[in-house]
């Protein structure tokens, strides 16, 4: 084998739609999210022979993307205020119907979460990540990882019954 | 209250299972579970709030990705490279390299093929397609399809649908083939010593498709096929004899 990453390759090629949605919680825009996907696996194709077989991949993809993004809300210097989030609905499509209204109050809610909160709650709500994997992926303990998920579950409640969403 | 509410938070995502709660800590939540409605209900509500987020996002997973995050995956390696094993798709490169003169296929076709053939899980054993040594190569109904049906005795109820047959410059036969069953799943397949290669995939337009099925005359045929087909034609397509008289010599040239 000349190529020890072919396969490595194909699971990221597998992994690109739940990048997708990940980049679009963290960032919280269309095309942020897929311009960090890009970055993000282009940075990945750079260094397959830093993956660790050891890790899962999902979660070594999404840390590159968190520090991608953290790069470059840094480079573009804005403050986060700037980083409005795009209107609710980004993630579903036309024809509405209750549950279709329930997931727009509910990624409404998301995007009103602090970063830190909403990658938390990201990673182990929406990707389904163990909280210590959630918590390798942001560099915390996983004790941080459990209390600012805590909180922004919390936040999400309080924020989904206030807008008249179904709290459950 | 007995337990926090972060370790209710943390039974209810099923994180204790293993090094971070022991047994007897569980079958305690267990038991407050049982006798505690309000600590029921909040476990409860943490394992809906799970469900409920999940569900919210779900959406852009069914999306297709954008080819040009497909193509970012790709670096210098064609296509078959991601997919299959390394060597067998150098050699299918070059061998493609040394036969084929289609720009269009890298062009157009490469990053699409990647995400067709996981689309439509064409890499199971019993797909149509197979990646093999020598590239995409048809196997099973659409290999027994490709050599023995012609155009004019097509039948609505048909796995493959056949559309044109031509010879390239090299003499080599092609024939266009669809399979509505596979998300209107259509390519071009050029018959070579060993085999049907399947050159070029697209994924089928279904709002084309007529009720008889996928006929794929030459104005049903997905743009990026037939943009390849105008490049590689030598002469017209094959009419109904020239068809069966190449199928009678086993679409040799």
């Amino acid at each position: 084998m000349s190529d020890p990453h072919v396969q490595l390759r194909h699971s990221i090629v597998e992994l690109l739609p739940r990048l997708r949605r990940f980049a679009r919680t963290m960032t919280r825009h269309h095309a942020d999210a897929d311009d960090l996907v890009q970055l993000s696996v282009e940075r990945a194709i750079t260094r397959l022979d830093q993956w660790n077989p050891q890790l899962r991949l999902d979660g070594w993809m999404f840390k590159i993307m968190k520090n991608a993004w953290i790069d470059e809300v840094r480079s573009r210097g804005r403050s986060r205020e700037i980083f409005a989030p795009e209107e609710a609905g980004a993630f579903i499509g036309d024809t509405s119907s209750d549950q279709q209204l329930h997931a727009m109050a509910v990624q409404k809610a998301m995007s009103a979460l602090p970063d830190e909160q909403r990658f938390a709650v990201s990673l182990v709500l929406v990707e389904g990540l163990p909280y210590k994997e959630a918590a390798v992926v942001l560099d915390i303990p996983i004790g941080t990882l459990t209390s600012r998920l805590a909180r922004g579950r919390e936040a999400l409640q309080q924020l989904l019954s206030d807008s008249g969403g179904r709290p459950q | 209250m007995k337990f926090s509410s972060e370790l209710l938070m943390a039974y209810a995502d099923d994180e204790l299972a293993g090094d971070r709660l022991d047994a007897a800590t569980r079958s305690a939540i267990a038991a407050e579970i049982a006798s505690d409605p309000q600590i029921a209900r909040q476990v409860q509500a943490f394992r809906e709030q799970h469900a409920q987020m999940r569900a919210a996002f779900d959406g852009v997973l069914s999306e297709p990705v954008p080819d040009r995050l497909l193509k970012s995956l790709q670096t210098t390696q064609p296509v078959a490279v991601a997919l299959g094993d390394l060597n067998a798709a150098r050699v299918a490169k070059r061998e493609r390299a040394r036969r084929w003169s289609w720009p269009q296929f890298s062009a157009i076709a490469a990053s699409l093929i990647v995400g067709i053939i996981l689309g439509n899980r064409i890499l199971q054993p019993t797909a149509p397609i197979r990646v093999s040594g020598s590239g995409l190569t048809a196997q099973g109904s659409l290999d027994h399809a490709l050599t023995t049906q012609l155009a004019a005795d097509q039948q609505p109820t048909d796995v493959v649908r056949l559309g044109l047959s031509f010879q390239i410059r090299s003499g080599e036969y092609c024939r266009t083939f669809a399979l509505p069953k596979q998300n209107n799943l259509a390519g071009i397949a050029c018959r070579q010593d060993d085999g049907w290669h399947v050159h070029s995939l697209s994924n089928g337009e279904p709002g084309r498709q007529n009720s008889a099925g996928y006929r794929m005359a030459g104005s049903e045929l997905p743009d990026s096929l037939r943009r390849i087909i105008e490049a590689q034609i030598s002469g017209e397509p094959l009419d109904a004899n020239a068809e069966r008289t190449a199928r009678a010599q086993n679409w040799r040239r």
